[in-house]
């Protein structure tokens, strides 16, 4: 009797052992399209071009800015601080950790706002939580910060607050509308991204 | 005696262990809809064509049997105003038992299912969701109600285009002329460097 309990003993020390030897399973859940759909509905993934200005000019640590368009478009022009990744790359393994970061917003933008959307479309499927667009893209990014319009004489006063923070940020980012010579040049941002702890046992049936 | 009490004992465990399966089988809660695309064979598919101009709708209007438009904005925009036979399907809605069924019904008769919003931006994603669920009849009309009413009203600013991703400006040359005239400013996008840690391998991680 005592025999086959030692065998029953080795067979399951020899199946655990098994199992420590399985290859490492990728983290590829998807959310299922009911709670896609209410994230679809939230407008709030959408940010404004102003507010993300005023995220880079006060150094926010905590903003991930990704261009979508191709890599010969933003070698042209880029917002800075961006990173490319073009949007048929967009689900890479290797852009994984880097869309998918704790505490950090992830800010998709393109020219207009329809390949961000994609883009975000595509990623929101993973569950993460902080993904962002910037509404508009680059073309409103031009229209209200590179360029700004002054707002009419009869405008409230809050247009042209609003204004002088654009004229500000015109200059900051380079554009010429001022004529002020002092600017802030861009600085080269460093950014570490940290792998996303794993819980100690996830995953498993 | 003692053996009969122990067969017995043993039989209506079993039907427990059963029942307990079939419960379990029985609750189990069912998806409202599936995905019938990978998120990659979606991105794949996003080059081929699935908007449908102003012009291409003015003409699919006309053939109400093969095409339908769908308005997924709010009731209350879709009474103020909508396109000519449009159905609403709010975006809510969009998975619901009924509408799914309707998209069923649509996606064997072939009839092409144009979804639209105010612009296109509106209707991207709840196209995106439905053309992954399987749904590829259903396409996105360019530039949204809007545009289309102006198009038709010939009210159209002069270089007003439905084509949102074209750059409005050349990027570069204003950056240049910005940088000319502010001598010092450093305008060039810098390349942000990302460092990833290498996450440690945790000993044993999932499995089936």
């Amino acid at each position: 009797m005592s025999k086959r309990y030692i065998f029953l003993a080795v067979l399951l020390i020899g199946s655990a052992f098994g199992l420590t030897q399985l290859p490492e399973k990728p983290n590829k859940k998807q959310i299922p399209p009911d709670e896609l759909l209410i994230k679809i509905y939230d407008q709030a993934r959408y940010l404004t071009t102003r507010e993300i200005a005023k995220r880079i000019i006060d150094r926010d640590p905590s903003i991930f800015l990704v261009d979508v368009r191709t890599p010969s478009e933003y070698e042209e022009y880029a917002i800075p601080g961006a990173f490319n990744i073009p949007l048929e790359n967009i689900l890479d393994d290797q852009w994984r950790d880097y869309l998918n970061q704790d505490g950090v917003d992830v800010i998709f933008y393109s020219n207009g706002t329809i390949y961000a959307d994609q883009a975000w479309d595509l990623i929101a499927q993973r569950g993460i939580k902080n993904l962002y667009i910037m509404k508009g893209g680059l073309n409103e990014w031009f229209a209200t910060i590179i360029k700004p319009v002054a707002p009419d004489e009869t405008a409230p006063s809050e247009a042209f607050d609003q204004y002088a923070f654009e004229k500000a940020a015109s200059i900051y980012f380079g554009g010429s509308s001022a004529g002020v010579d002092a600017a802030a040049p861009a600085e080269k941002k460093e950014v570490v991204v940290r792998k996303k702890k794993k819980k100690a046992a996830e995953g498993g049936c | 005696m003692e053996e009969l009490k122990r067969t017995k004992r043993i039989t209506i465990g079993v039907i427990a262990f059963i029942a307990v399966l079939v419960i379990g089988f029985l609750t189990v809660k069912k998806p409202v809809a599936v995905y019938k695309l990978s998120p990659q064979q979606m991105n794949d598919d996003l080059i081929m064509v699935y908007q449908v101009t102003p012009e291409e709708a003015s003409e699919m209007m006309g053939d109400s049997v093969k095409n339908v438009f769908v308005d997924i904005r709010s009731i209350y925009d879709y009474e103020k105003d909508h396109l000519y036979g449009a159905v609403n399907i709010p975006i809510p809605n969009l998975l619901d038992k009924e509408i799914q069924e309707q998209f069923d019904q649509w996606k064997k008769d072939s009839v092409t299912v144009v979804l639209y919003g105010n612009d296109q931006l509106q209707a991207n994603s709840p196209w995106m969701l439905m053309y992954q669920l399987g749904y590829d009849n259903t396409r996105v009309l360019l530039g949204g109600i809007k545009y289309y009413d102006d198009f038709m009203n010939g009210r159209l600013a002069e270089n007003e285009t439905f084509e949102m991703e074209n750059p409005a400006y050349d990027f570069k040359k204003i950056i240049a002329e910005g940088s000319s005239d502010n001598s010092s400013v450093a305008a060039q996008a810098p390349q942000k460097e990302v460092v990833v840690r290498k996450k440690k391998k945790k000993a044993a991680e999932g499995g089936c």
